[in-house]
């Protein structure tokens, strides 16, 4: 049995202060006192466990010393938040507040024999896949195929108009045949994604288990028409099934947002490479950032407190992402065995009223599959809050959101310029692109800057941004915020 | 509410950058950057300049220290804020820069008379900007409104090192220097 909790029993967030602890007490000890529940058994030692709670917690020396005892609020894994302000201003406008989560795998995570892989490759074999795309993907393969794990499982599936199972459920061996088929596959055709998807999607869930990392991977140099609707619904299946599915488009041509939208909804991530001989390098990061998974499908179910309300979440490691708010689903992604998970989330807190000593951002649970535990699962409930009155001696925020706000600014820069041109706003968003390009010009990314500033002059001409400068901005500005920089998103 | 000093647009309390061009909202005093050293704050030059941590740890050395050479094949621009049109710097390795007015004898080799530079308060010859061993540097040529590096006043008629991205504050006018 887990030692008592005196903040759960309380109910009281960690940083809780004197007053808030007082006024919890006497309310628990007031529902709970002898008097009022004669012969309730379960009252009364609840009852012992308040008193045993206050006695600790109202005594500065001992609750520090039991703070420091104090495990990670969720099992198996080390968890932080840090905030923008320690202390939110008692005043009658709404304010922003930013919180990062860190969640990080713990140490000994690390000699783990990593989870079994249970992968799907779906290629893109249109037309416009032929020559080198086709050759690179071909290579990257044969070469996946024999880095897998006696427990990992890959299928392949191609698609033009129609679908093709090349490899179902493969495991490690047989390569000749396998390699043979691999190359065989011919382009040809037009780009029907969903027909691709759902091929990859069946493999995938033959072979699923709460043991593996079930994950689609879809390679596409093109757009599709008329199935982005049926593709989205079957990565709302996926994520049901905590099938992940990334996307990584080849090229100018390829349709971002579709991608997008298929990662975000599953916790996959999407990649951009211009030229073939940056697939391989993809791929192997990918495949590599799924094998070092200690945790997936990590999610935090939350309902908006009374007081704030999330205006974004961000992804910042180990890849970037904006997260999108599902109902009230965060998907967050995966905690790598040797790395951190952190998600950065943005809040309007609303004016506070008088006498009012916390605001609560968001309560609820954070969930995740570890595949390495007996039962999988781990659930925990997840509050985010802050105190609100006197602030003290102004200190800086945090170093870290400092900087990752600096960069996620340049990215929603670079998303508001998309959204000035879809209503034909064409000067605000020239304007903002001069504005980026300055922006990036002082933190010493030029060659952005000058992709930025011609697609700022192309605007004029043609109002609208090229497919390719588009594309080089959008994931330009995001891969500014990964910790080693990937190299390819610059012309 | 905090009011964008660069945009005017309006950004709630406790937002750290604005959400309309990008600038910076807040002042760090722990963290690394070009406003550190002088906290007075110049009413002209609003344009904050943050540099990544790799560029080194301390503020008082960074502009001294840190910045990479130029290459030799490399083209200095000047970028005229906010309208964003580039001035290319040739053939010469040191450049004065200012403004053209009537009977003026000794012209500028930058003018910047077509930016509005006299409304802005940029004097005739207001700073000049050197290139030596891959090195930028510039010089207040004792203007009246003052030059600045990332809102930091410089001491006229003494060389003070620049790289590029700075941004570069003649009276009102900025400009930011850009290589290509
Ligand atoms: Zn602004």
């Amino acid at each position: 049995m887990t030692p008592q909790d005196y903040y759960q029993t309380l109910g009281l967030p960690r940083d809780a202060t004197a007053d808030e602890i007082r006024t919890a007490y006497r309310e628990a000890a007031r529902r709970l006192h002898p008097d009022l529940n004669p012969g309730d058994k379960e009252a009364a030692e609840q009852f012992l466990l308040v008193q045993r709670a206050y006695e600790i917690l109202s005594d500065a020396a001992a609750r520090a010393k039991y703070d420091a005892t104090l495990p990670s609020e969720i099992e198996n894994v080390d968890f932080e938040v840090v905030y923008s302000r320690p202390v939110l201003p008692a005043i009658s406008e709404a304010q922003l507040v930013y919180a990062l989560l860190t969640f990080t795998a713990p140490p000994a995570a690390r000699n783990l024999p990593p989870p079994p892989l249970n992968l799907c490759l779906v290629i893109d074999r249109s037309t416009s896949m032929g020559g080198r795309r086709m050759d690179v993907v071909k290579s990257t393969t044969i070469e996946l195929l024999r880095q897998l794990k006696p427990e990992d499982r890959l299928s392949i599936v191609t698609f033009s108009d129609r679908a093709e199972v090349i490899l179902s459920g493969a495991q490690a061996g047989h390569f000749q045949q396998i390699a043979s088929d691999i190359h065989m596959m011919r382009a040809g055709g037009g780009t029907e994604i969903y027909r691709g998807l759902e091929a990859g999607y069946k493999e995938v869930l033959r072979y699923a288990t709460p043991k593996h990392i079930n994950h689609i991977i879809l390679i596409t140099d093109g757009r599709t028409y008329g199935d982005e609707e049926r593709s989205i619904l079957l990565a709302h299946q996926a994520r049901q099934h905590n099938i992940g599915i990334s996307g990584l488009g080849i090229g100018d041509e390829w349709n971002d947002v579709f991608l997008d939208k298929l990662a975000t909804t599953t916790g996959g991530s999407t990649m951009f490479v211009e030229h073939s001989e940056r697939i391989k390098s993809f791929l192997d990061e990918k495949f590599s950032a799924l094998s070092q998974a200690y945790a997936h499908q990590v999610k935090y179910q939350y309902s908006g407190g009374h007081g704030a309300q999330l205006q974004y979440a961000f992804r910042l490691r180990p890849d970037v992402m904006p997260i999108e708010q599902e109902g009230n689903t965060l998907l967050l992604g995966q905690i790598p065995v040797d790395g951190s998970l952190q998600v950065l989330m943005e809040f309007l807190v609303h004016p506070t009223a008088q006498g009012q000593q916390r605001v609560y951002l968001a309560q609820g649970q954070v969930s995740m599959e570890i595949p390495l535990r007996p039962d999988p699962q781990v659930v925990a409930p997840l509050r985010l809050s802050r105190k609100i009155g006197e602030s003290g001696p102004i200190t800086d925020p945090p170093k870290n959101i400092v900087q990752a706000l600096s960069q996620i600014t340049l990215y929603r820069l670079q998303h508001r310029v998309q959204e000035d041109i879809a209503s034909g706003n064409i000067e605000d968003a020239t304007r903002r692109l001069q504005n980026l390009a300055t922006h990036l010009l002082a933190q010493g990314q030029s060659q952005l800057a000058r992709t930025v500033l011609k697609e700022a002059n192309q605007l004029q001409h043609t109002q609208a941004l090229s497919a390719k400068g588009q594309k080089h901005i959008k994931y330009g500005t995001r891969s500014l915020l990964l910790p080693a920089r990937i190299e390819d998103s610059t012309p | 509410m905090i009011t964008c000093p660069q945009c005017k647009h309006q950004e709630p309390e406790g937002a750290f950058f604005c959400s309309e061009c990008g600038a910076r909202l807040i002042r760090l005093n722990g963290l690394q950057t070009h406003s550190i050293q002088h906290p007075e704050k110049p009413q002209t030059a609003e344009w904050e300049v943050e540099r990544r941590p790799a560029t080194g740890t301390d503020p008082l050395k960074a502009a001294s220290v840190v910045p990479e050479k130029i290459p030799e094949d490399a083209t200095i621009y000047l970028r005229v804020l906010p309208s964003g049109e580039f001035i290319p710097l040739q053939g010469q390795t040191e450049f004065t820069i200012g403004r053209t007015s009537k009977g003026q004898s000794i012209l500028p080799d930058v003018d910047l008379s077509p930016f509005d530079a006299y409304a802005k308060g940029v004097s005739r010859l207001h700073a000049a900007l050197r290139l030596e061993n891959g090195e930028l540097s510039l010089m207040d040529l004792g203007s009246v409104n003052g030059t600045y590096i990332n809102k930091t006043k410089i001491p006229p008629n003494m060389y003070r090192r620049v790289q590029p991205g700075d941004i570069i504050s003649l009276g009102k006018l900025s400009i930011q220097i850009t290589l290509e």
